[in-house]
């Protein structure tokens, strides 16, 4: 028996991607990385090898697709992993302002200021139509792009500096949600900030948070990698057939025996969540313990409605690290918005990476439950990724705390925060 | 045993250089450049300051990618498959795509084999220049491999010639860096020969597996069901038969390409059945010949 050859396989795989002709056209969904992905996660390929052979097939594909190959090229480039030691994130100071401002296109629901050295976000919801109103609350639904031209208003502090800004963010042709970020940073303890002449009172009421790192429990490469596939594979805009590559490419390579139950588990949990094969039937296996507490509850509707500010920096979690703001709820889903540094999200949804580096989104209350999220409305790209993450299902009204789980490969960031809402929030849980 | 480029039909391209239209013109092995008699001098003042040649940059970009095997992963793999790069260049400079300046054109060339250059100079095998090694300033490395791709069908599968030539010689002497680039070299002989195999049967699903045997071994095809079909083949075969445009004649399959003199072929080959082996033999005649023959 020959030995395997995981430069060959995975060239080979290129190989028949090319012929198909169909198939990777969209980046981050082909399977082909999926391949390098499996290959790499349980040692059988160098990433900088992996990394070369993507590059070659992905630029072959791209020769070969007249209408978009040199955008292709281009985002893949733009959402490389940084090289070198990213920079974590450093303290930041997040203050709710849940209020409604009319600025020079019209009003605007501001829900948060986040001020760091570097950089001032003004968190907003907006209305784009003329006859609609603003509205409190957020979308849970995936954000549409806009349709029209956003608002740049004129942001200001009260030791007299006074600078431009421009949104980040996303939005269907209504309703607009994102962050208005200035062109420099204002005042870290200003008491004020003013939107177009309009000004904020800013109080500090921020909900504390606890904040570690944990260490993975000790698991088998191929299957953890399959896992984190499952619990990635809607924010990375995986296809189905990129995760049965990749289980084909873990078994090729002899990580993973053909006769696994893990390859069932996650087939099963897969389908449980609207992905792989249809109808496993009566003699699906038993999801193990997160899926059966989340899955329990994806029907219910009942989330209490409220915002809460936070302001918790991780350390780096397999040199990820990651900032939460805010956490919203409503009856049909929660979120939470996030930085996170580098931007693995970003990366892994466009730059059809060899290595899979992105972050699972887990949660889990106080009363047992088990939630899974993925990002939306999301803008960044190299150094740092900024946007929302929704979770499903709907947040236990009972539940009276939080812990947020941003899991990595060998690691995982554990945010702690008690579901105290802020006061102009309300609570209708 | 007949040089590598014998049975190739020599091409040309044109190239804006200068704000005129130059000609470059690959013929036995080699990309010369028409319109200019000293190459080597157009890059010494390049080097001192002087305006840069596109003709002359071309050449250079030939030079470093002509055993580059990333050409192999990035070229055609047939008449079916087809590059757009020419459309992605035609948006203009800005363009991606600026492979060696805003000067290449790069809609297909015709092969012109009849005119005769005005000036023959500026041969780029065995010359030694200062630029050679390094991309014009402001390209990147892909990006001029990906101008001389977009070179016209023909002057591109030239490219692919020379690479394939160069590795063939490679394995063929035992060297080291064959070893190494076996996979890359393996998946080059498969997509090729998948792509030969599957227009030939009209089989586009056909599913193939491939052993890539030592240089000097005996060709095999062999159906093993329907859809499926093994192959022993040493990379050699798409020096000998692929380059040549060879791989099916007459309805069959090729599976080797001998010559002792350049002009007298026996190729090899499979019937339908991938089975029933027949030889065929071809000539190239000088058209005077054919001529006298009329």
């Amino acid at each position: 028996m020959s030995e395997f050859d995981s430069e060959l396989y995975l060239r080979l795989f290129g190989e028949r991607t090319l012929a198909d002709g169909s198939d990777g056209r969209r980046p981050g969904a082909s399977p082909f990385g999926s391949v390098a992905q499996a290959l790499v996660a349980v040692g059988a390929i160098d990433e900088q090898l992996a990394e070369g052979v993507l590059d070659e097939y992905h630029l072959a594909d791209a020769l070969r697709s007249p209408s978009d190959h040199p955008s292709q090229v281009r985002l893949r480039r733009r959402h490389r992993y940084p090289s070198g030691t990213p920079t974590p994130l450093g303290p930041r100071r997040v203050v709710a302002c849940n209020r409604q401002v009319q600025i020079s296109t019209g009003p605007v629901d501001v829900r948060y200021v986040s001020f760091t050295d570097e950089a001032t976000r003004v968190a907003v919801t907006f209305s784009m139509g003329a006859q609609a109103g603003p509205r409190l609350g957020r979308r849970f639904a995936p954000a549409m792009p806009p349709t029209g031209r956003p608002p740049q208003p004129t942001l200001a502090d009260d030791s007299g500096t006074s600078v431009g800004s421009h949104f980040v963010g996303g939005g269907s042709g209504e309703t607009w949600d994102g962050h208005f970020l200035a062109t420099q940073p204002l005042a870290l303890d200003t008491a004020w900030i003013e939107l177009d002449g309009e000004r904020i009172e800013l109080v500090d009421v921020v909900s504390p948070a606890d904040v570690s790192v944990e260490r993975l429990p000790e698991q088998d490469p191929a299957v953890r990698h399959l896992w984190r596939l499952v619990t990635t594979e809607r924010q990375h805009m995986t296809s189905a057939q990129s995760t049965e590559a990749a289980i084909d490419t873990l078994v090729a390579c002899g990580a993973l025996d053909p006769g696994d139950p893990a390859i069932g588990e996650t087939q099963a949990a897969r389908e449980a969540i609207g992905h792989g094969p249809m109808g496993s039937g009566p003699g699906a296996p038993q999801l193990p313990d997160p899926w059966h507490s989340l899955l329990a509850r994806r029907a219910l509707a009942d989330g209490p409605t409220g915002r809460l500010t936070v302001s918790a920096v991780t350390p780096p979690i397999d040199g990820v690290s990651v900032a939460l703001t805010t956490l919203e709820s409503a009856p049909d889903g929660w979120m939470i918005t996030a930085e996170v540094t580098p931007d693995v999200v970003a990366h892994m949804a466009f730059a059809q990476a060899a290595r899979h580096r992105g972050l699972a989104w887990w949660a889990r209350d106080d009363r047992g439950n088990h939630y899974l999220g993925e990002s939306r409305s999301w803008s960044g790209g190299g150094d740092l990724g900024t946007g929302d993450i929704a979770f499903w299902p709907t947040l236990d009204p009972q539940a009276t705390e939080l812990v947020v789980m941003p899991t990595a490969e060998t690691k995982r960031a554990v945010i702690r925060l008690p579901l105290v809402w802020d006061a102009a929030s309300g609570r209708a849980g | 045993m007949s040089p590598w480029w014998d049975g190739l039909a020599p091409v040309d391209a044109t190239v804006e250089c200068g704000g005129e239209t130059h000609r470059l013109r690959w013929a036995a092995g080699e990309l010369q450049p028409l319109d200019h008699d000293d190459a080597d001098g157009e890059r010494a003042l390049a080097a001192l300051g002087g305006a840069r040649c596109e003709c002359v940059d071309m050449l250079d970009a030939w030079e470093r990618h002509a055993r580059d095997l990333r050409v192999l992963a990035l070229g055609s793999r047939g008449p079916a498959d087809l590059l757009t790069l020419g459309d992605a260049t035609a948006r203009g400079p800005a363009a991606w795509v600026s492979p060696l300046g805003s000067g290449v054109r790069l809609a297909p060339t015709p092969v012109s084999t009849s005119g005769l250059p005005r000036r023959t100079t500026g041969r780029l095998r065995g010359s030694v220049v200062p630029l050679i090694g390094r991309p014009a300033p402001g390209i990147a490395p892909d990006e001029d491999l990906v101008g001389l791709l977009g070179l016209g069908g023909s002057l591109a599968g030239r490219l692919q010639a020379s690479v394939i030539a160069a590795w063939a010689k490679r394995i063929d002497e035992g060297d080291d860096a064959s070893a190494e680039a076996g996979p890359r070299l393996t998946a080059a002989l498969y997509g090729r020969l998948a792509a030969s195999v599957r227009a030939w049967l009209g089989q586009p699903e056909l599913a193939i597996e491939l052993e890539m045997v030592p240089a000097g071994s005996t060709p095999r095809l062999c159906r093993t069901g329907r859809d499926r079909l093994e192959a022993e083949l040493p990379f050699a075969w798409l020096e000998a038969v692929w380059s040549r445009g060879l791989t099916s004649v007459m309805g069959r399959f090729c599976v080797d390409a001998t010559s002792v003199d350049g002009r007298d072929w026996t190729l090899s080959t499979l019937g339908p059945d991938v089975d029933s082996p027949e030889t065929i033999s071809l000539r190239l005649s000088p058209a005077g010949d054919r001529r006298a023959l009329g």
